[in-house]
């Protein structure tokens, strides 16, 4: 009876419209402001960019070599315990004299058990010398790094390659390993 | 038909004759030493120096040398074996207790417990010095022993050229042929040990027939 008025009826449509496009709206809202929560916490993302610009540096025992490891992403997992690096490249320097530099794919800096271990692609340049492997670890407590699969060390004359192999971190000395099927190998160039 | 025939089987055989020719030249090619391990070292020249240990085996110019431990210089091109060392090469088998190859100059020297077994004759001596490049090798050392054919004998120098089929031995040497027994100063054994040539003070006994 009282709807029956058009004038009436178009009036309350439209209240109705704005009630709904209001509450339409405010949800909207909502959801947009918790979406945003996370791009507003700026303190996380400074820390990793900050972390991104630090050059972490490791020692030796005897502090006589120093590793100066850099990477495009780095970020910090269990409390800072673990590094975890994208695309890591270092320099290795005895006496502010550089060793050897090297690159990875990832490296993974374990603070409490004091290893760095670094994968994928490894290539360390030492003077004339190309060391390749696709996995090393360096265990601070002994200072020793070792490196596994497809071990391959290329120098002017020799080619030796190998299954793993293990070094003082200066790699002076490098031990190449084989086994039953696969021997280490020195072949002449 | 026949030509059709003719022209398949040529190819082939010419496929086969290429393949023969690059697996010989894939294994003369074969220039390298194994191991169980190997550490790598550098000289204060930067040259590099290998010890291989464990099951250490190294072909070299169509030569297979093996032994407990090996060390390669290769700033002197010198690669040294220790221990239970074999080697395989054209002159036969070799076995000693130690061996230097001088890569360069093909010279290698042998020491202890010295064997050669060759197809023709059988050497035995302390110390052997063999240049490949002119197949000479000198045997020394406490009564060097020869086998050469019908041939026994001792000496302090038994040196063996391979190229001229003969053995010249030197400095009290006494053997056996068959059953005759000689002593001389230096004495040729050629022809495969067929014919023996003295000179210097000689001496045969010619063994007695009984009848």
């Amino acid at each position: 009876m009282y709807f029956k008025d058009k004038k009436k009826i178009f009036l309350a449509t439209i209240l109705i419209l704005i009630v709904v496009g209001g509450i339409a709206f405010s949800i909207y809202h909502e959801m947009n402001r918790e979406e945003d929560i996370p791009q507003d916490n700026t303190n996380s993302t400074q820390e990793k960019e900050y972390l991104t610009n630090i050059d972490l540096e490791l020692y030796n025992n005897d502090k006589t070599i120093m590793w100066n490891l850099d990477s495009g992403k780095l970020v910090r997992e269990d409390e800072g315990n673990i590094y975890n690096m994208d695309s890591p490249s270092f320099e290795a320097y005895e006496n502010e004299e550089i060793l050897y530099t090297g690159h990875g794919n990832n490296a993974i800096y374990n603070n409490s058990e004091e290893t760095i271990s670094l994968s994928g692609n490894i290539e360390i340049d030492k003077n004339k010398l190309l060391l390749q492997t696709e996995r090393i670890i360096w265990n601070q407590k002994d200072d020793i790094i070792t490196g596994e699969k497809g071990v391959k060390l290329t120098s002017p004359e020799l080619i030796i390659t190998s299954e793993e192999f293990t070094a003082p971190v200066s790699l002076n000395r490098i031990e190449f390993k084989g086994s039953e099927n696969s021997r280490a190998k020195v072949e002449w160039r | 038909m026949q030509t059709k025939n003719f022209s398949k089987l040529a190819l082939i055989l010419l496929l086969i004759s290429i393949f023969i020719l690059m697996f010989s030249f894939n294994i003369l090619a074969q220039q390298n030493l194994t191991a169980d391990q190997l550490i790598f070292d550098q000289s204060e020249e930067g040259a590099a120096i290998i010890e291989a240990t464990n099951n250490v085996k190294m072909i070299y110019n169509e030569m297979v040398i093996t032994g407990d431990y090996a060390k390669f210089e290769q700033g002197k091109q010198v690669v040294t074996f220790e221990g239970n060392v074999k080697m395989v090469m054209e002159s036969g088998e070799l076995t000693s207790d130690n061996l230097r190859y001088e890569m360069k100059n093909e010279y290698l020297e042998a020491t202890g417990n010295v064997l050669l077994q060759a197809e023709d004759y059988k050497v035995e001596s302390n110390d052997l010095t063999y240049d490949r490049s002119i197949k000479e090798m000198i045997f020394t050392g406490q009564q060097a022993y020869i086998e050469y054919g019908k041939i026994t004998a001792n000496a302090d120098q038994i040196k063996v050229l391979n190229e001229e089929n003969k053995a010249v031995l030197s400095g009290n040497v006494s053997g056996q042929q068959r059953s005759n027994k000689f002593k001389a100063d230096q004495i040729e054994i050629l022809n495969n040990g067929d014919k023996i040539e003295m000179t210097g003070s000689a001496q045969l006994n010619f063994e007695s027939i009984e009848e």
